[in-house]
């Protein structure tokens, strides 16, 4: 196993009280490269990224991250390295925008210490990245689920960690910021090398911002790779049973559904 | 954080030191604020009684009125505290010290205490039912966290079920107490509604030591605890160990609750009304947010209790009168809240 790989999963199985989520799944991540994790609803799109946060464990099998296992990192350590911008954010509390962001420094600034200059020009910087300034001052509460949607891009953005998981972390927003957010990610991964791994249920989307993608089907991991080489007819028939034609374009594959109702 | 929120804890810090020191001179003997701070300066630094004040003035401030003054002032924030933390874990702003069933079983405790009299186990009450009160409230907070632990993560809703499940069953408990009570119960029903009456030194310095490393253990979670307030994945992926820091930061704003039950019986809504109020004042930061519910808090319970001491002909159990004051108070901000939501 060269230290290369990001993550390394090995034979993992889970399960939600003695239903099976996930089973017997393998595959190795590398660095730099942006992974589509798609599956119809309820293929475990959220746990496999739970498992790769660290914050569920496996009922078998092991997660490595660069070549340790996954649950020997300590939270604040894991929190350097990894970020979530999670499925369903609800705030019950008046943090302001900017608040909200700078959390994302947590766990770079110890105990009872402000946060520096950098961690604030590091909050500022990403507020301008995904066009939020505007917002800085408003409550969290008082935002539209889109606008809350970047906020919580920005803070995994402002983390600052080499690697970022998206769970349909784009399911609120309209396609002008999707394309924006993505468009982000694509030039995080190309300046600074970060692996994103991304649910996503937009296949075209996937298709056009990804290098690779993973797909579930019935608890399994139906295949990896290159977006070129797993999205086909085949595919789709088969893990998603819809009738579709991918159409392999010079950039990127483009699918048409087969709308016949 | 508020650019103002410093100011107005300062502002808020003055106002009961102000409190106190007004309210010392309340009651039945009349003593001004004067009087009172030349009594407490040459009492603790002078060492000798005051000239020119009247010889019964340093008693009456110093054996009879301060202590429970300054229990007011602890119980009053000390439920603050404790309520602004459950509030943030459970992120629930409906939250409050007693939505775990800690006070009920502070309860039950100081009940079993009173009736154990009858059955001829004679203990001094001034000892047996603070302790039985406090032994009641760990208990509870035990069995509380036995019933969610099937739970790994230790999630919000099972944590108030199983609250709730345990105080209907303490209470079922305490009415059989009362029922077996027969002629004491009027002794349990004025502890089981709060009441300050016959605060002594003693109290102070039991609540203070277990007050003292619970503040502690709470401030330095303060942080951790504006992202826990986020729900536990957030705080998870942020870099806290949310299950470990959670049942650190529950026993300890426990603690707090069973020390204030275990002094003055069950005292409601401050808990649950001064974070809100103060989440309003000051902005939702815990660094911030909690030192500030201390305070007002203590304000809140010091005004509440000279009221009851000082102006009304007969005392009127404490805890009637913070419901009397807080419940329509807290209809009115939560419809307020939901209405400036929509």
């Amino acid at each position: 196993m060269t230290s290369d790989i990001v993550f390394h999963v090995e034979n993992c199985t889970f399960c939600y009280s003695n239903t099976d989520v996930l089973n017997t799944i393998s595959f190795h991540l590398f660095p730099g490269k942006f992974y589509g994790l798609i599956g119809p609803n309820g293929s475990g799109k959220s746990t496999l990224i739970n498992l790769l946060m660290g914050t569920l464990q496996p009922a078998e099998g092991k997660v490595y991250f660069r070549g340790k296992l996954l649950n020997t990192f300590s939270r604040r350590n894991l929190a350097q390295h990894l970020a979530l911008v999670p499925q369903d954010i609800v705030i019950g509390f008046d943090f302001s925008v900017y608040d909200i962001v700078l959390m994302g420094r947590h766990p770079h600034v110890p105990r009872f210490c402000h946060p520096s200059k950098e961690d604030l020009a590091i909050v500022d910087r990403t507020l301008k990245l995904l066009d939020i300034e505007y917002l800085k001052e408003r409550t969290v509460t008082h935002l539209s689920g889109g606008e809350r949607q970047r906020v919580i891009v920005a803070r995994a953005l402002a983390q600052n960690t080499s690697v970022l998981m998206l769970d349909e972390a784009t399911s609120n927003l309209d396609i002008e910021h999707t394309i924006e957010i993505l468009r982000v990610l694509r030039s995080r991964i190309k300046t600074s090398g970060n692996t994103v791994i991304a649910a996503i249920h937009d296949l075209n989307l996937a298709a056009a911002f990804c290098d690779e993608l993973l797909v579930l089907h019935d608890k399994r991991l139906y295949t990896i790779g290159p977006v070129q080489r797993v999205l086909t007819d085949t595919m789709l028939k088969e893990v998603f049973s819809v009738n579709a034609k991918v159409y392999q374009s010079k950039q990127h594959p483009r699918i048409e559904y087969d709308l016949v109702c | 954080m508020r650019k103002n929120a410093s100011t107005i804890t300062v502002l808020l810090a003055a106002m009961l030191f102000g409190g106190i020191v007004l309210a010392t001179g309340m009651g039945y003997l009349k003593i001004s604020p004067l009087e009172v701070i030349h009594v407490l300066y040459s009492h603790l630094f002078l060492d000798s009684p005051p000239d020119g004040i009247n010889e019964v003035f340093p008693f009456v401030i110093l054996d009879v009125r301060l202590p429970r003054i300054l229990i007011a002032v602890l119980v009053g924030g000390g439920l603050a505290v404790a309520g602004c933390v459950f509030q943030a874990i459970l992120l629930n702003p409906l939250a409050d010290p007693y939505t775990l069933g800690i006070s009920s079983g502070a309860a039950f405790g100081a009940a079993v205490a009173l009736i154990l009299g009858i059955f001829g186990i004679i203990l001094p009450a001034w000892f047996s039912v603070p302790l039985f009160a406090f032994l009641g409230a760990i208990i509870t907070l035990y069995v509380v966290f036995a019933i969610a632990s099937g739970d790994a993560s230790l999630s919000s809703n099972t944590l108030i079920l199983s609250g709730v499940i345990v105080s209907a069953i303490l209470s079922a408990g305490i009415g059989f107490i009362k029922y077996l009570a027969d002629e004491e119960v009027s002794v349990i029903i004025f502890w089981l509604m709060g009441s300050l009456v016959g605060s002594s030194w003693t109290d102070i310095i039991l609540i203070t030591l277990l007050f003292i490393p619970a503040l502690t253990v709470i401030m330095f979670f303060a942080r951790d605890l504006n992202i826990m307030s986020l729900g536990s994945q957030t705080s998870d992926t942020l870099g806290i160990d949310t299950p470990r820091v959670r049942k650190i930061l529950l026993m300890s704003a426990s603690l707090i609750t069973a020390a204030c039950v275990s002094v003055s019986g069950i005292i409601g809504f401050i808990g649950l009304i001064v974070p809100h109020l103060l989440r309003l004042l000051v902005g939702v930061d815990n660094r911030i947010l909690l030192p500030a519910c201390f305070i007002a808090g203590a304000i809140l319970l010091l005004f509440a209790d000279t009221i009851t001491r000082a102006y009304l002909p007969a005392e009127l159990p404490i805890g009637v009168l913070t419901s009397l004051i807080g419940g329509p108070f807290f209809c009115y901000i939560f419809r307020k809240k939901q209405l400036g939501a929509r």
